[in-house]
């Protein structure tokens, strides 16, 4: 029974379209993330047994990588509602006071609007600079650019599972840089806000300090919550020795 | 289109205890794909049962005690250079739920509602 599968293996069909098996295996572990570690495991062990088998009994035809790609597109409403069923589940069966649905829905969101923080700070520095308009400090503009960077690194990280603490501690650094810095150089790139800066000086710096203490302090405490969270274990990429 | 009832299966989850059952005679136990696989082949259908309705499934079935599941043994699958597959049995509630509703289907007007497993 298993005999062409060993020949597939060795005769790989699976190098020409690797990618197809990478996507669908990341889709896995997008739709997992958050649930206990062993439901998760489960279904991506099952989900990379299907696809090696698939190509395996396809023996290196043409299409099985597209065949592959179109049975996880039209699994894909299945495969969300079957996920949050699972964190329904998991949510009702937690002990009091702990919130493993609510804690990373809002670390998601959180991380979703210091992104959209950082590249409005970007983007407004930018057209400032190109209407000959900017007045700021050009560290400010530094810490705005590297702030972004540093979240999208950390808004990356903290979409994968084994990753996600590190993930939180890239956002805590992010939070600092795009907070504080990034408010001042937008408050730079308009008079007003300029004016209204210089009139509020001490209540804008406490504001400022505030909002900068809380991101950094909430995406650390992330970082705490997922060292502390049952993790799944470390899994090999497809294809991986 | 509206709720089903508890117990009731889909025409998918006949199909998986039907295939699962088939494939149990020959095999002694199935796994995802290869269900996957008989299932296309007895709808005569070029497409295989997409990833996530076949693993939602078969953990609803499993979960009503009509499939049983195991991983296979790692030494197996590391000896055939492959990953470990998981394996199924249907169960006995598992047969009476597919007789029951193949008999439910072959006779739409004596028993509508289609229960087949509590």
């Amino acid at each position: 029974m298993v005999d062409g599968y060993v020949e597939a293996a060795d005769g790989i069909t699976i190098e020409p379209s690797r990618g197809v098996e990478r996507a669908v295996l990341a889709w896995g572990r997008w739709y997992t993330l958050d649930l206990p570690g062993d439901m998760a495991n489960d279904r991506l062990a099952e989900l990379e047994s299907d696809l090696f088998e698939h190509r395996a009994a396809a023996g290196g035809g043409a299409g099985v990588g597209s065949a592959i790609l179109w049975r996880a597109v039209r699994g894909v409403p299945s495969d969300v509602s079957w996920r949050f069923s699972r964190l329904r589940r998991t949510a009702l069966s937690a002990p009091h006071g702990t919130f493993p649905l609510a804690l990373p829905a809002i670390a998601h969101l959180a991380t979703a609007a210091l992104l959209t923080w950082g590249v409005f700070v970007v983007a407004r520095v930018t057209g400032s600079l190109l209407a000959g308009s900017w007045a700021g400090a050009w560290d400010l503009l530094a810490a705005g650019v590297a702030g972004l960077a540093i979240a999208i690194v950390g808004g990356w990280l903290v979409a994968v599972r084994r990753r996600r603490m590190l993930g939180a501690f890239w956002l805590a650094a992010a939070s600092f840089l795009l907070i504080r810095f990034g408010t001042m150089a937008v408050v730079a790139t308009s008079v007003t806000l300029t004016e209204f800066q210089h009139d509020s000086m001490e209540q804008f710096m406490l504001l400022v300090r505030a909002a900068t203490l809380a991101g950094v302090l909430f995406f650390a405490a992330m970082a705490v919550w997922w060292t502390a969270a049952p993790q799944a274990t470390d899994r090999p990429e497809w294809g991986e020795a | 289109m509206g709720r089903r009832r508890e117990g009731q299966l889909v025409p998918l989850e006949v199909d998986i205890l039907g295939a699962g059952m088939e494939l149990q005679a020959s095999e002694g136990d199935f796994y995802g794909f290869s269900l996957a696989k008989r299932i296309a082949e007895q709808a005569d259908a070029a497409a295989l049962t997409a990833h996530g309705t076949l693993y939602k499934a078969l953990a609803r079935l499993s979960e009503a005690g009509l499939l049983d599941s195991a991983w296979e043994d790692a030494a197996i699958s590391e000896t055939e250079g492959r990953p470990r597959r998981r394996l199924y049995r249907v169960t006995g509630a598992g047969e009476l739920a597919h007789q029951r509703e193949l008999a439910a289907m072959a006779a739409p007007a004596a028993a509508p509602a289609r229960v087949a497993f509590a």
